[in-house]
């Protein structure tokens, strides 16, 4: 069985899953019209990443930022509050 | 050209539904106006339970507020209830000058008694009742229709599918020459560019930027983490990570059009088009200003479910989460989940402005028909 996963904008390094999804499955991206592999558990509309995203990255959503990597993601990875953060609003003891 | 039937007003606006609205100004008497809208049972009521000391921006705002709630086009004749007749001065003066119909009992002229009071405004409130129930019902078009957009408890379907949607109904409001407000000023913070680029002006330009700074710098001078705040801990599980992610979903519910201006909280807007409101992004605060500005009717989305609704704006809400839409059926106005898998968003569109117009015209929403209604009046600073 297939997976899809679906990207907004041709810039972007991530798309969200429209299913839940466990390690070594196929994904296709919808609007990219590629596939890959998934290398970790992902849940239900949560984000995969397009390639490998290196620590400090950007990670572009709808060709627009949405925050950095704080470590290597590998492509098929889950990218959330784990390894993403926020590029806004950062307080002074988080700098 | 579509067109629905609504009440005409004396001061040329058209509301869809037709309401007294009990509005009581004072703290003190809060309890009274609960007691006289339980005996008037077609009747909505709305508390600001303040009073004397309100300072400065915050006396301002909610003057214009309680100003704004009772010229909402949906209100047919408004009862005003307060302890004194200098908090009702300047309602008075715009219901006077919008011919609205209306009554105003004051606690001091009952000789402080509340019984007495009840007996009076009751009788004043079936008054008004009898009278707004006679005006009949004109057809007109979307250019009549001031529309509010917001979000609450999203998930990633909702930025993906039901903001889109109502980004096109957005847009089909305007170019009919109708008004679309959006507010939730923090929900812009990552998209303030682009949402700068749509401004009609170079001052638009600035007021959007600046709003976004300001609400990015309270949250930083106060030390919070948007990171469980917005997005809260609900919309992170779902899967939204960051709050520029959540904007990105957020603002597009505003659809396309250029933006005409950023509005005060529950400021009335002064011509058609798209407008932003500078607001607190929770969504009672932010749905009471949008009823304060003249909105008539709010599409609401959601990802995981929200039983929230304005009181005197219809609220239809719509989620394109086929688990939320199968689970909160009797929540749920509208499904749009058919997007995930169809993509058909043309398809889509028609069955929400039929939906939309349906609503215009009268069919109820579950806010309205389960009682979920109710109106938060922001508060801007300390009372002496």
């Amino acid at each position: 069985m297939k997976f899809l996963a679906l990207c907004s904008s041709k810039e972007d390094n991530v798309a969200n899953m429209l299913d839940a999804i466990s390690v070594g499955k196929k994904v296709v991206i919808k609007n990219k019209k590629t596939t890959l592999t998934s290398t970790t558990k992902i849940p239900k509309y949560h984000k995969i990443a397009l390639n490998d995203i290196p620590r400090g990255g950007s990670i572009i959503k709808n060709g627009i930022c949405i925050g950095q990597a704080i470590k290597t993601i590998d492509m098929g990875a889950h990218v959330h509050v784990h390894n993403i953060v926020s590029n806004r609003a950062i307080l002074k003891e988080e700098r | 050209m579509h067109s629905f039937t609504g009440y005409l007003r004396q001061n040329g606006k058209v509301g869809i539904r037709n309401e007294l609205l009990i509005l009581n100004l004072t703290g003190l008497t809060n309890k009274i106006a609960e007691r006289i809208h339980k005996y008037l049972k077609y009747s909505k009521l709305i508390s600001f339970d303040y009073g004397m000391g309100l300072l400065n921006k915050d006396k301002e705002i909610s003057q214009n507020v309680l100003t704004g709630l009772s010229l909402n086009p949906n209100v047919g004749g408004v009862l005003l209830i307060s302890s004194d007749k200098s908090r009702s001065e300047i309602v008075i003066e715009q219901l006077k000058k919008n011919k609205k119909p209306f009554g105003s009992i004051f606690l001091g002229d009952a000789g402080s008694d509340p019984l007495e009071m009840i007996t009076t405004a009751i009788k004043k409130g079936a008054e008004i009742l009898k009278e707004i129930s006679e005006i009949k019902k004109n057809h007109f078009g979307l250019d009549k229709i001031c529309l509010s957009v917001e979000c609450g408890l999203s998930d990633p379907t909702s930025g993906l599918f039901a903001n889109p949607l109502i980004g096109k109904i957005s847009d089909k409001i305007v170019s009919s020459g109708g008004i679309v407000i959006m507010g939730e000023t923090l929900e812009w913070l990552g998209v303030e560019n682009g949402l700068a680029e749509r401004a009609v002006s170079s001052d638009v330009q600035n007021k959007i930027k600046k709003s976004v700074l300001r609400r990015e710098k309270l949250a930083i001078d106060n030390g919070i983490n948007l990171s469980g705040v917005n997005p809260n801990k609900k919309n992170i599980e779902d899967g939204l990570s960051t709050i520029e992610e959540k904007a990105i979903g957020s603002s597009i519910k505003s659809g396309s059009s250029r933006i005409e201006g950023v509005l005060e909280y529950g400021q009335i807007p002064t011509k058609a088009g798209l407008w932003l409101m500078d607001a607190p992004s929770y969504t009672p605060e932010s749905l009471t200003g949008f009823s304060s500005s003249g909105s008539q009717i709010c599409l609401f989305s959601t990802g995981s479910g929200n039983c929230y609704s304005s009181d005197l704006m219809p609220t239809i809400r719509i989620t394109a989460n086929p688990e939320t839409a199968l689970r909160l059926s009797h929540q749920i106005d509208h499904d749009c989940s058919d997007l995930i898998i169809n993509g058909n968003f043309e398809k889509a569109e028609d069955k929400l402005l039929e939906d939309l117009i349906s609503v215009l015209n009268g069919k109820l929403c579950y806010g309205e028909i389960l009682g979920d209604g109710s109106e938060t009046i922001s508060r801007f600073g300390e009372a002496l």
